[in-house]
């Protein structure tokens, strides 16, 4: 999968949010809010094409101590959530 | 890390920088939020109704203007008067000795659209015009329609 292009991720009043690139309207009463790490991984992978669940977990255990298992399962969620929020693709 | 719909309530300063930023540094034509308070009502109610705002410009009188009205204070009202450079402007929904001044430095943008119930009505439609202009109408009966809305809503 892929992060779809046309996002991009802000730090807006101490959140980290998505926001459409190039909206006119800024809609602050309806974002999409990324925790600190859900919005390490997001930065990571925009850098790259495509990225699978395994490079996510990845990513996750580069940075913080968690178990691989438990990391391929959160990712799997987030990878998830990201493609019902029409993110990803 | 799953989920769902929820509510971050952002401090009233650091909101008002960010409108400001989004139109100064980003070029955002508008900026939509939901209003909080109970002193535009009728029309608007808290945590309810939106209200999108465009960059601010040289407000006339009948605009509703988001202003600093205080140290970290500030009012989306309606524009009633404009002497010398100082704006005055009133909640709807507030008796009608309350009112604030603002100039045009401390404008953070005026509202051109509201979006109530979840229906956008835009500032230069004839609905919006006619509210008005039927509010203000009823300036003597405010206190008696308000404390209705207070029972009802």
């Amino acid at each position: 999968m892929k992060i779809k292009e046309g996002f991009e991720l802000q730090n807006v009043c101490g959140e980290h949010i998505i926001v459409p690139a190039g909206e006119g309207n800024m809609d602050f009463s309806h974002i999409i809010s990324l925790n600190p790490t859900a919005a390490y991984l997001w930065e990571k992978l925009a850098e790259n094409d495509e990225f699978s669940i395994n490079d996510m977990a990845r990513l996750l255990l580069d940075e913080y101590e968690v178990e691989e298992e438990i990391a391929i399962e959160d990712c799997k969620l987030i990878a998830e959530r990201w493609k019902e929020m029409g993110l990803v693709e | 890390m799953k989920e769902a719909s929820r509510t971050i309530h952002i401090n009233n300063h650091l909101l008002m920088q960010e409108i400001t930023r989004m139109f100064n540094e980003q070029n955002k034509e508008s900026v939509t939020f939901i209003v909080r308070g109970y002193s535009m009502r009728p029309f608007l109610e808290d945590r309810r109704d939106k209200v999108v705002l465009a960059a601010p410009r040289v407000p006339v009188i009948g605009d509703v203007v988001l202003a600093r009205v205080g140290k970290e204070q500030y009012a989306l009202h309606r524009v009633i008067k404009i002497e010398n450079g100082i704006y005055t402007m009133q909640g709807d929904g507030n008796p009608t000795y309350m009112t604030e001044t603002f100039t045009e430095e401390c404008i953070i943008g005026i509202a051109k659209a509201f979006i109530r119930k979840g229906r956008t009505v835009n500032t230069n439609s004839a609905i919006w015009r006619s509210y008005s202009f039927t509010w203000r109408m009823l300036k003597p009966f405010r206190r008696i329609i308000l404390g209705v809305c207070r029972r009802i809503m």
